[in-house]
């Protein structure tokens, strides 16, 4: 049978603001376990939750730049379990009456341009951590313990509609959401760190069927890789289930990245109720209309509206625009290069950043932010191509050694330490074609037999004569006048 | 100890802070007498938490210098233990103070110590977990329902500051004899409070007569923005510090022009309905008070209300349900008691709350989660939201277009016997005039009227509108400036 698999994603993005959502407290990470636990974090008697303006502030953002509805009153709830973790056992959420509803996301899957609606998003707080190695009790014992550092870091979650095909769908989407949230500033974007977090609600069901099959959700992705990983091994296991007779049952699932399979965590029979209701403590959240016109006029260009510029403005592709857009980072890299060029040379400065440079910083796993190579400096090596100082190919030679810092990275400096100028020069170039032709009677006999093939064959070896330094374009022509003139 | 406390030898507030002002007592003096005082004449249910060393003793020129106050054991302090009054906070030290006890301790009182209350206050008449339960300064047989009101009464301290979330501080006083101002929801910080339903509880003090209140409430009474539900405005008047002391004064200097009738043109609202069940003795009280208020002017208009009749019930569903989230955070896990013995961490969570809850308590718990659960929420606690929206609503109507001010009994009966087996429907109908200002936010002014044959003390209730807490400290003073009921003592034991 044909299967189509179903997938709908929830997020979790750690906001980045500089305390935490509903206390003063910091939310920077890897602090000493309970040193950035005010009172309030460790739910001590008498305290009070205090809405950080800062986190509404990203949410707002977010929900500008995916065009969604933003709620002019929001309400917050009160999500009810008991897990160490969770100091005031209950999490303060939003049920209802969630900040962000509705909006979508367009990115690429391979070369198809896709969108993807949102159903919503709202603002909760993280909880705790359970610590169960290399944690001492107070005695020296060796004991699991609980760091509240985390307790009340600002989460977006933002949930899509189940709409997504598969497996590579949904991490462009990841990687379109992540480079969203990153370009807009209100996440840090570090998936080691926790501060974007995947969920992924899987189903199958047999392809033409509109009734979705029954979804597990997926939990404890933390890269790109495990989600398609745990994608395909749950999209897979569905399939297999279903056709040897079996059911899918409604449950949570972890994905293991060591063995690269999803466990059952718990199913829908012992589901908590978590006895959600309006928290006494917040008054509704109001965010008035100049509010929101303030953030709009302190948000960057949008990746949408960048993209579309790179198309109109600057000639690129809609392919190459959506990848020069898909982070901030690499559209202001690109935008220095073309600035530092004379105009109409956008297409190559396209070329090299999404070629030679993104390939050099995806080997070494860098961020093009700690490229060694910067804009400036790739423009001045794009600029010698341009003036036919040196080949695309010779350029290539010249990138490798600027990685390497060579000179400085500057361009000019290694192509004349390396002597590597183009020959552009008639008489020198015609001085190697004849030697060549001298050399090579046979070919030019093929040639005059009417075998084009050979008339490559002398380019090449004149190219070779000059250490590839001739421009191509000369000795073509030069060599073409001399046999068929 | 034969003498009686210096402090109690002053009928006010007002008259001890001017003594201390004109330098008549020392500040210092008074303090070392008042703890004495309190620790010769402390007994059970009284002060929680009691050290002659703990106290503040810095005295100040500020305007409350030297006058000595309780805080009840709801409040968190620095100083002592905080424990709710629960189990599960025994041996809890708070690492800050609750603001209306900053406020206090600023305005120059001298905190004594802390005061017992029921577990979380809930259910006062069963039992009070942690302490013993208070015991009522005019007949040590029966209850005394709140320890701030019996400390009061006694007059170990001059005033005292608690929580009253379903009328515990106003039953309290009603029950020892002397006044409560509960003020308007938003009115005072929450922050320090010990939580049992946040959306009720509220900052209240407790002294003899309405002057005593008014000195305590003027300075905790204004915006915190450290309490997301504290008040900034409210109908356009700012909640500042001077509010409640200003229309105290504005609304004495009116009375006083209008000569011998002060509270002319008053209409006192009667709720249709509240004289039954009340015992003969409180319906005498009531009767008597209402007479009082009319000789002094003011005027009866019977009204009536929507949904009062569920106002207990919906009260009681709603504060279970808060509660039941609210302490949910006493686990064992972070702090707090926890079980001695247990097999893993939710085992250890289990038992802690089981040992560490009282009965009382472990019955609001299952009771708030089942109001909150699947299914039940849109039965249970959705219709009590209604009741609280619908009561609102026509009492704030009433106060605007029928009545200026609504009087009604603050229990039905006089002080229960302390051993008195009752029914939880009982002691949840026992509320039904308590429960309007909780659910409604509105400011209510507790103070004694006629007592009993016996002297057991009656406590009334004035209700106001948004913002009258310095109309009704006027209108109770006038009262208590005819009636002295306010200023009768229990004999000491």
């Amino acid at each position: 049978m044909d299967w189509e698999i179903v997938i709908g994603l929830e997020t979790h993005v750690q906001l980045s603001t500089a305390s935490k959502i509903f206390s003063d407290s910091s939310t920077a990470y890897g602090a000493l376990p309970n040193t950035q636990a005010s009172a309030g974090d460790m739910a001590l008697p008498g305290t009070l939750p205090v809405m950080n303006r800062m986190a509404v502030e990203r949410a707002i953002q977010f929900g500008l730049a995916v065009s969604a509805d933003l709620a002019l009153r929001s309400v917050f709830d009160r999500k009810h379990y008991f897990y160490p973790d969770l100091s005031k056992n209950y999490q303060i959420s939003q049920l209802d009456h969630p900040i962000v509803s509705g909006g979508s996301l367009t990115f690429f899957v391979g070369e198809t341009e896709t969108t993807v609606r949102l159903t919503r998003a709202h603002l909760e707080e993280d909880a705790g951590k359970s610590l169960h190695e290399h944690f001492t009790g107070p005695h020296g014992e060796s004991s699991s313990g609980i760091d509240l550092n985390r307790a009340g870091t600002p989460l977006l979650e933002i949930v899509t509609e189940p709409e997504m095909r598969s497996a590579a769908e949904a991490v462009a989407y990841a990687r379109a959401l992540h480079g969203l949230v990153v370009w807009l500033g209100i996440c840090d974007g570090n998936m080691q760190e926790g501060s974007f977090r995947c969920d992924a609600n899987v189903s199958v069901r047999p392809r033409g069927q509109s009734t979705l099959g029954t979804r597990t959700e997926i939990k404890n992705v933390n890269s790109f890789r495990f989600l398609e990983r745990a994608i395909l091994y749950e999209a897979r296991r569905q399939i297999e289930l279903i056709e040897d007779g079996g059911r899918v049952v409604q449950e949570t699932r972890l994905y293991d990245a060591d063995r690269d399979e999803t466990r059952s965590m718990r199913s829908k029979e012992d589901a908590h109720d978590y006895r959600y209701f309006p928290d006494p403590d917040l008054p509704a959240l109001v965010i008035t209309p100049e509010w929101i016109a303030r953030v709009r006029d302190a948000m960057p260009e949008l990746p949408a509206r960048r993209r579309a510029r790179f198309q109109s403005a600057l000639g690129l592709s809609a392919y190459d625009a959506a990848q020069l857009t898909m982070q901030r980072a690499t559209a202001d890299y690109f935008e220095a290069v073309v600035q530092a060029l004379p105009e109409g040379q956008a297409k190559p400065a396209a070329n090299w950043v999404l070629g030679e440079l993104a390939a050099a910083l995806n080997r070494e796993e860098r961020d093009i932010g700690d490229s060694p190579v910067n804009p400036a400096q790739l423009a001045a090596l794009i600029a010698r191509i341009v003036d036919a100082t040196i080949s695309n190919k010779i350029a290539r030679d010249v990138f490798a050694a600027m990685w390497e810092g060579e000179h400085g990275a500057d361009a000019d400096a290694i192509i004349d330490a390396r002597g590597l100028r183009q020959i552009t020069d008639t008489a020198a170039i015609a001085a190697l074609i004849d030697e060549v032709l001298a050399a090579h009677a046979g070919i030019v006999e093929q040639y005059r037999a009417g075998r084009d093939k050979a008339f490559n064959s002398l380019v090449g070896q004149v190219m070779r004569a000059a250490k590839g330094k001739a421009n191509p374009q000369q000795v073509t022509d030069l060599l073409r006048e001399r046999l068929d003139g | 100890m034969s003498q009686p406390p210096l402090h109690s030898t002053f009928d006010s507030i007002a008259a001890l802070a001017g003594a201390v002002g004109r330098g008549d007592v020392d500040p210092t003096v008074l303090a070392d007498d008042a703890m004495r005082h309190a620790q010769a004449g402390n007994g059970p249910g009284l002060f929680a938490d009691l050290d002659a060393e703990a106290g503040n003793r810095e005295t100040s020129d500020a305007a409350l210098a030297g006058v000595p106050i309780g805080i009840e054991d709801r409040l968190v302090t620095r100083r002592w233990r905080s424990t709710g009054g629960s189990r599960m906070l025994a041996a809890y030290q708070s690492p800050f103070d609750a603001t209306a006890v900053q406020d206090l301790e600023q305005a120059g009182c001298l905190t004594v110590g802390k005061l017992a209350c029921a577990e979380f206050s809930m259910d006062s008449a069963s039992e009070f977990a942690l302490f013993e339960a208070t015991p009522n300064p005019w007949d040590a047989q029966r209850q005394g329902g709140s320890g701030a009101a019996a400390a009061v009464a006694r007059r170990l301290v001059m005033g005292a500051v608690g929580v009253d979330t379903g009328g515990s501080l106003r039953a309290g006083a009603a029950l020892c004899g002397v006044s409560a101002l509960r003020p308007g929801q938003g009115m005072v910080s929450r922050l320090g409070v010990i939580a049992a339903a946040s959306s009720m509880d509220q900052v209240t003090p407790v002294a003899r007569g309405a002057g005593d209140l008014a000195a305590l409430l003027d300075p905790i009474c204004h915006f915190d923005p450290q309490d997301a539900t504290s008040l900034e405005h409210l109908n356009g008047e700012a909640n500042r510090i001077g509010r409640v002391r200003e229309s105290w004064q504005t609304h004495r200097m009116a009375q006083q022009a209008q000569g011998s009738r002060p509270l002319k043109n008053l209409r006192i609202g009667i709720l249709e309905g509240d004289g039954d069940g009340l015992s003969a003795a409180v319906a005498d009280s009531m009767e008597a008070a209402l007479q009082t208020l009319e000789s002094l002017g003011a005027q009866r208009v019977a009204i009536a209300l929507s949904a009062d009749g569920q106002a207990a019930t919906a009260y009681h569903l709603i504060a279970a349900a808060e509660a039941a989230s609210n302490l949910s955070r006493y686990d064992g896990v972070h702090f707090g008691f926890r079980a001695g013995r247990y097999d893993d961490v939710h085992d250890m969570i289990g038992r802690s709350r089981a040992q560490g809850f009282g009965q009382a308590i472990i019955e609001r718990i299952l009771l708030g989660t089942r109001v909150m659960s699947h299914g039940h929420y849109e039965a249970l606690c959705l219709p009590a939201q209604r009741v609280r929206r619908l009561l609102a609503q026509s009492l704030r109507q009433a106060l605007s277009q029928s009545c200026d001010l609504v009087l009604r009994p603050a229990l039905p009966d006089t002080a229960p016997l302390l051993d008195a087996q009752t029914s939880l429907a009982v002691r949840w109908a026992r509320d039904r005039y308590l429960a309007a200002a909780s659910l409604t936010g509105l400011p209510a002014l507790c103070f004694p009227g006629a007592p009993d044959p016996d002297g057991l003390p009656i406590g009334m209730q004035l209700i106001g509108p948004d913002l009258a807490e310095g109309w009704l400290l006027a209108v109770a003073e006038c009262f208590q400036d005819v009636t002295q009921w306010h200023q009768r003592e229990p004999e000491q034991h």
